[in-house]
């Protein structure tokens, strides 16, 4: 991460301050989040985040959600 | 430039990505329709390509709640039921 940090500083981009969580959207509720990310922006709207990617299934969160419910009133 | 420059960090395409949304902490919401999204994990840098839209949260969240299906959705009642309380 700090290369990249280093590689992005070189090319002046703009820090974009106040972006508390990027989330990219994929097929099936499949979200890939990174959390407190450090954003840049280019002139001609490109984004750099930098952060660690995570995955979230969001169908299989509410599945589990709809698990622990059922249970819970059983 | 921007993407010549990346390409030393060995970025690699992240297909089917419908959309990004930035969250930003006065509740505003930076949102990318089908952008182009190239990613290296190991360096933790990702770089989003494409047209960038500011919207409300609560523009966007129709949106979101239409693709989250059924199931999402009945969970996402019950936890608001509970948050009630």
């Amino acid at each position: 991460a700090e290369k990249a940090q280093k590689l992005i500083q070189k090319l002046g981009l703009k820090r974009v301050e106040g972006i508390t969580r990027v989330a990219m959207r994929r097929p099936k509720n499949i979200l890939l989040i990174i959390n407190e990310p450090i954003v840049y922006k280019s002139s001609n709207n490109a984004y750099i985040v930098l952060g660690k990617v995570t995955v979230e299934d969001m169908a299989a969160q509410a599945r589990a959600f709809n698990e622990s419910q059922k249970q819970a009133t059983e | 430039k921007v993407q010549g420059a990346l390409k030393k960090l060995n970025m690699q395409n992240l297909a089917g990505i419908q959309e990004v949304n930035m969250f930003k902490e006065d509740g505003g919401v930076i949102n990318f329709r089908a952008p182009t999204v190239h990613s290296s994990l190991p360096n933790e840098t990702t770089a989003i390509y494409g047209k960038a839209e500011e919207k409300t949260l609560s523009e966007i969240l129709p949106g979101i709640l239409n693709n989250l299906g059924p199931e999402s959705l009945t969970a996402l009642r019950q936890m608001a039921e509970q948050l009630k309380v």
